[in-house]
């Protein structure tokens, strides 16, 4: 008998949702990990995109984000090869960009820390265009709440997958999305109420 | 008791991300309570207002990412001489080694192959060097193990073979497996059959289901957990939780009702009810319970206004079904009972008609809704 000791199948996800499957973003990860520039390349049209969104709203820096995407699909072509089909590519690859950012900005932390986490009401501008009192309101969040809040409400995102890249219990996930959507409506004030009478 | 709504859920259900049953408790919370109503609609409005945010820059394009590529193996290629005559050899000796290992995998994979013959929509996938898995997409699919154990392998699920009478399971799957032993590991626990039909859901904890035969099923440490027998459940701590979607999975016949598309008042009406076990699993379709109106058949008039008619069971022909006596639909097989009915008087126009069964022991099944035009 050749055969080896029986290993155990892969854990299920810890928020109980359904198993991966091996969908064209794997498949062509796999090929990735062989070398083929074709297959990332592939892969960079899907996901560079949804990473960029959620990349700037996280630093809200678009140099710094379109150096993250590359750093991202750098340490991906890297990782690649040792990379088995038991998650979803594209919740690989918002991890990698979550811990690339966290770098990032644990390397820029002095600077941010002029900035208070209190500023809130104050940071955003007297009446800028919506989008950008948006954005700025968004910035105010602390990191984890940010991070949160993008992913499932602007990169739509469903809570298992959030909970896999933040490394988080689907409960954690919940109330940071609780805690950012109380805190954004504080920030912006009655902006909501504003827009439906207009 | 449902647990109260919180800030959290009415968060949760307006970024659409509550499960169907927890915002059946929120919406039923929030008929009841006009100041929790007003509260979600300015968490609604407010989310609302993330439609507006700017889009983010374009992404660099992947050109521009390939010269870092390049760096790598630029870098990879700056040693001296000596380091590649060195990486030279040991290259080779890693080549021969590899090839040597790959060619092990490659007869692993090859002699998993030839045990398992995959139905339409699974394919066989390597998997950690001589490993090989199946996994299923948005359908289920079946299929069988040196021609005897069948496997019917639920959407979102895979099966991962390791030896001919042990798989792997992620996901949910239902087990048709000859006499003989065989072993069915999943996250943190194993189950033993011997010779048996059952469904096991692995997607959290464990949750065997069995129809036939016997089922044992212990921890990964080899802790028992319990054995169950035809009719009976073994379950963890943390099982899934029951549910009656429709597909494959769906453990009970499903009913319809098909009547003539017209009929005039007055006259009698011709009814069929038919009962249909799911695509590719046989299920068990009880006899009517002991109650004076097992079967019955409900009129919405155009006017709005509902009138009930039992359905005599007994009198029903041959193919009707008896009390106390439960029969098994084989996969894809159809039970079909003919009755006539009286059309209870009400005005002309497009009266919508559904049946319902009320089995023994069991939840009734009710039909989907059929329009009838009355002249």
């Amino acid at each position: 008998m050749d055969d080896p000791p029986l290993p155990a199948p892969p854990a299920p996800r810890a928020s109980g949702g359904p198993a991966p499957v091996l969908g064209p973003d794997e498949a062509a990860l796999l090929r990735a990990g062989r070398g083929e520039v074709a297959a990332l390349e592939a892969l960079y049209a899907r996901l560079a995109r949804p990473l960029m969104t959620f990349l700037h709203a996280l630093t809200h820096d678009a140099t710094l984000a379109e150096d993250l995407v590359q750093e991202t699909f750098v340490r991906a072509w890297q990782a690649a090869p040792r990379w088995e089909p038991r998650a979803k590519a594209s919740t690989w690859f918002f991890t990698i960009a979550r811990h690339a950012a966290g770098h990032a900005l644990a390397k820029r932390r002095p600077l941010t820390l002029a900035h208070p986490p209190e500023r809130a009401a104050q940071a955003v501008p007297p009446s800028p265009e919506l989008g950008e009192r948006l954005a700025a309101a968004i910035e105010t969040l602390s990191e984890p709440l940010r991070a949160a809040f993008v992913l499932v409400r602007v990169n739509g995102l469903s809570l298992a997958d959030t909970a896999e890249i933040l490394e988080v219990p689907e409960g954690t996930l919940k109330s940071r999305l609780a805690a950012a959507e109380a805190r954004l409506r504080a920030t912006l004030g009655d902006l909501a109420g504003e827009q439906e009478a207009r | 008791m449902s647990a109260p709504c919180t800030h959290a859920d009415l968060v949760l259900h307006a970024l659409g991300r509550l499960s169907p049953r927890r915002r059946e408790e929120v919406l039923a919370a929030l008929a009841r309570d006009p100041a929790l109503a007003r509260e979600a609609r300015a968490v609604v409005a407010h989310l609302a207002l993330y439609d507006q945010l700017p889009l983010a820059p374009e992404p660099p394009p992947f050109a521009t990412l390939l010269p870092r590529l390049g760096a790598q193996q630029r870098a990879r290629r700056s040693f001296t001489a000596m380091r590649v005559a060195a990486a030279l050899a040991a290259v080779v000796l890693v080549a021969i080694g590899a090839m040597l290992w790959y060619g092990r995998d490659e007869a692993q994979f090859e002699r998993r192959s030839s045990w398992v013959e995959p139905g339409p929509g699974l394919a066989l996938t390597r998997w950690g060097g001589g490993g090989a898995l199946l996994a299923t997409g948005h359908e289920p699919a079946e299929l069988r193990i040196r021609g005897r154990t069948r496997v019917v392998l639920d959407r979102h699920s895979t099966l991962y073979l390791y030896q001919e009478d042990a798989v792997g399971l992620v996901g949910r799957a239902w087990f048709e497996v000859a006499p003989g032993a065989f072993r069915i590991l999943v996250a943190g626990h194993q189950v033993d059959v011997l010779g048996t039909a059952f469904e096991l859901d692995a997607s959290l904890g464990l949750l065997v289901r069995v129809v036939e035969g016997r089922v044992r099923a212990s921890f990964s440490s080899g802790e028992p957990m319990g054995e169950a027998g035809p009719g009976e459940t073994i379950t963890s701590a943390a099982a899934p939780v029951e549910t009656d979607l429709p597909g494959a999975f769906a453990r009970r016949p499903q009913l319809t009702l098909r009547v003539a598309s017209e009929a005039r008042a007055g006259e009698p009406l011709e009814v069929r009810l038919t009962f249909e076990a799911p695509r590719l699993i046989p299920v068990q379709l009880p006899g009517p319970a002991p109650v004076a109106s097992a079967a019955w058949l409900a009129f919405r008039r155009p006017d709005g206004s509902d009138v009930t008619v039992g359905l005599d069971l007994a009198n029903a022909g041959p193919q009707t079904l008896r009390p106390g006596h439960a029969e098994m639909l084989e996969a894809g097989q159809r039970r079909e009972i003919v009755f006539r009915v009286p059309l209870p008087p009400g005005p002309p126009g497009t009266w919508r008609l559904s049946a319902l069964y009320r089995p023994e022991g069991e939840a009734a099944l009710a039909s989907p809704t059929v329009p009838l035009l009355v002249r």
